[in-house]
């Protein structure tokens, strides 16, 4: 869909959906030049941070599919217990994310209630560690990655997550 | 009180996640280890009950390798038996004769066992069990619990985990420890079919508080693998040396068909074992099972030591007694700064945790700020004891977590 060569939507028979057929294309050429980046284009800083935060919401807004339609997901999500998972850049956006058995949802709530938590020290490794360019054990040690709490959620998330890309590439 | 910095560790690692994935992996992992910067990565000695990692600091160590060092780094009878077997040979062609005295040492102690397997990590022997399990039974499937530690081969693992397969797990049932109706639930519905039934001799996950067995638990699971013809499957793997030297079973009371041992078997040395009772022995021979240093005799002669040194010295109930200790005077000192410390499992292993927050954190810190003034204390994992810690440990570790309480409230 990205890449413009098929449309999303049914057009035909419809009359009063300009939006569809004129923003919705743009807004998509938009979302792909901000997800698809270059190493070019990674060197702009705002766009280094732009792609960040659109890549961390993509990621756990997807989480939910991906754990209800992957085989290997939707396993883990039967080992899911129920905390609050904290994924944030220090100083920067983040998301929270509610988990229960077979449950994964983004949600808007105070980030201070978070049972687990992972703090991404910057953008910049903010952007490899999404882009799956991080050892996360090494980033771990190094102090690049930091967690807390009940970090056998982030195990079980972290398992959900490494299977995102398989469906992007 | 004076704490840690661990820049010669951090050096390390750099130039470790080079050339090493992950840098250390798994179990000796730093990514468990939370605050990462309260923890030393890199050890560069040790003797008793201490170990000094490579920036010169001293910790009185609570993990003990996550289990191997039952009697003490360094100790000496040990350390003599190895070294002399070392003089004499160690891998060679040709299996070395304190192979069978090992053997016949471990069929003198371990009540159950008529014979013994030599390999050299827990997993070699735990999957070596399996096998001989499906072998005698002519069946497929194994149990295994929720929550149990058996190794890495891929049988041991979810399949949702990396590098994992569905078929690696097609042939395993996962039960649930200290639940018969889940047990005998899972038989019905594989009326059979299963070859064996593999638990640690109590519950003892990472995370979460060990869970001793129920009063008549031990008891009905054999009483119904016996009637169904399933192997029982002890894997001591963590336990083995440390609860009872003649076997957990017999704390616990009941009789299974095979034994894992590895860990505390040779203070440190690398070997694992397989141990079982003569009805199995036929179908243990047939299964074509080995590996490249599995007849190394330095831990096997390091082994037989250990074990003598264990029975003379009456090690098991050392550690008990050691482990009750550090129990209560930690408990006592938590309830003085107005905290609950829950301590689970044998006192020889314990899983502590400090109850007041359910998120980890405050444990957590706790534990990092005992470590940073000199006790290893993990706060996901359970720790040992060795029959090496003293009084003086004691009394300086309750010293440790008195400061570093204190340091809590600061935080």
């Amino acid at each position: 869909m990205f890449d413009g060569k098929a449309n999303p939507i049914p057009l035909k028979g419809f009359t009063k959906l300009g939006f569809m057929s004129k923003e919705f294309p743009k807004v998509t050429d938009k979302l792909e030049y901000y997800l698809k980046p270059t190493d070019d284009l990674l060197k702009d800083d705002k766009y280094l941070e732009i792609n960040t935060i659109f890549t961390l919401t993509t990621a756990a807004n997807a989480l939910p599919t991906v754990m209800e339609f992957d085989p290997k997901a939707n396993l883990t999500g039967h080992h899911l217990t129920k905390g609050r998972l904290l994924l944030k850049i220090k100083n920067g956006p983040g998301v929270l994310i509610d988990t229960d058995v077979n449950h994964i949802e983004v949600v808007d709530e105070d980030p201070s209630t978070a049972t687990c938590e992972m703090l991404i020290k910057d953008i910049p490794i903010a952007n490899k560690f999404l882009n799956g360019q991080v050892d996360i054990y090494g980033a771990l040690a190094k102090g690049d990655l930091e967690i807390k709490g009940q970090t056998w959620l982030l195990d079980s998330v972290g398992l959900i997550l490494d299977r995102i890309p398989i469906y992007i590439q | 009180m004076k704490t840690y910095n661990y820049k010669k560790s951090r050096e390390l690692f750099e130039r470790a996640v080079e050339v090493i994935p992950n840098g250390i992996y798994v179990h000796y992992s730093p990514a468990p280890l939370i605050p990462i910067d309260a923890y030393p990565f890199y050890v560069e000695s040790a003797d008793g009950s201490r170990f000094i990692d490579v920036d010169g600091n001293e910790f009185i160590d609570y993990m003990c390798g996550y289990g191997p060092m039952v009697a003490g780094y360094h100790n000496k009878n040990i350390d003599k038996a190895a070294i002399e077997q070392l003089k004499k040979v160690d891998t060679a062609t040709g299996a070395p004769a304190v192979m069978v005295d090992l053997a016949e040492e471990l069929e003198n102690t371990i009540t159950i066992a008529d014979w013994a397997f030599f390999a050299k990590n827990g997993n070699d022997v735990t999957t070596y069990s399996l096998m001989v399990a499906r072998e005698h039974t002519q069946r497929k499937k194994i149990i295994r619990l929720k929550g149990g530690y058996h190794g890495v081969h891929p049988w041991t693992q979810s399949p949702d985990h990396p590098g994992v397969l569905f078929e690696d797990a097609e042939n395993i049932i996962i039960g649930i420890f200290n639940d018969l109706d889940n047990l005998r639930d899972i038989i019905k519905k594989n009326k059979g079919e299963i070859a064996g039934l593999i638990s640690t001799p109590y519950h003892h996950p990472v995370f979460f508080d060990s869970e001793m067995p129920d009063p008549g638990y031990w008891q009905e699971v054999e009483k119904i693998c016996r009637e169904e013809g399933i192997v029982i499957i002890v894997d001591e793997v963590r336990t083995g040396f440390r609860i009872n030297v003649n076997g957990a079973n017999e704390t616990f009371g009941f009789k299974p068909d095979l034994i894992c041992y590895s860990k505390a078997m040779a203070n440190g040395y690398p070997i694992s074992a397989l141990v079982g009772t003569n009805e199995i022995k036929s179908s243990a021979s047939k299964v074509f099972y080995t590996g490249s240093f599995w007849f190394s005799a330095m831990p096997m002669a390091a082994s037989l030591a250990t074990i003598r040194e264990l029975k003379k010295t009456k090690g098991v109930e050392k550690m008990k007694e050691f482990g009750e200790k550090l129990a209560e005077g930690l408990s006592k000192l938590a309830e003085n700064h107005g905290h609950e410390l829950v301590v689970s499992g044998h006192p020889a292993m314990p899983y502590v945790r400090l109850a007041d927050d359910p998120t980890m954190k405050l444990h957590q810190n706790w534990c990092a700020e005992c470590t940073k003034r000199g006790a290893y204390f993990t706060s996901h994992h359970n720790w040992f004891v060795s029959t090496a810690h003293t009084e003086d440990d004691l009394k300086k570790t309750l010293e440790i977590a008195e400061d570093a309480f204190n340091a809590l409230k600061k935080l």
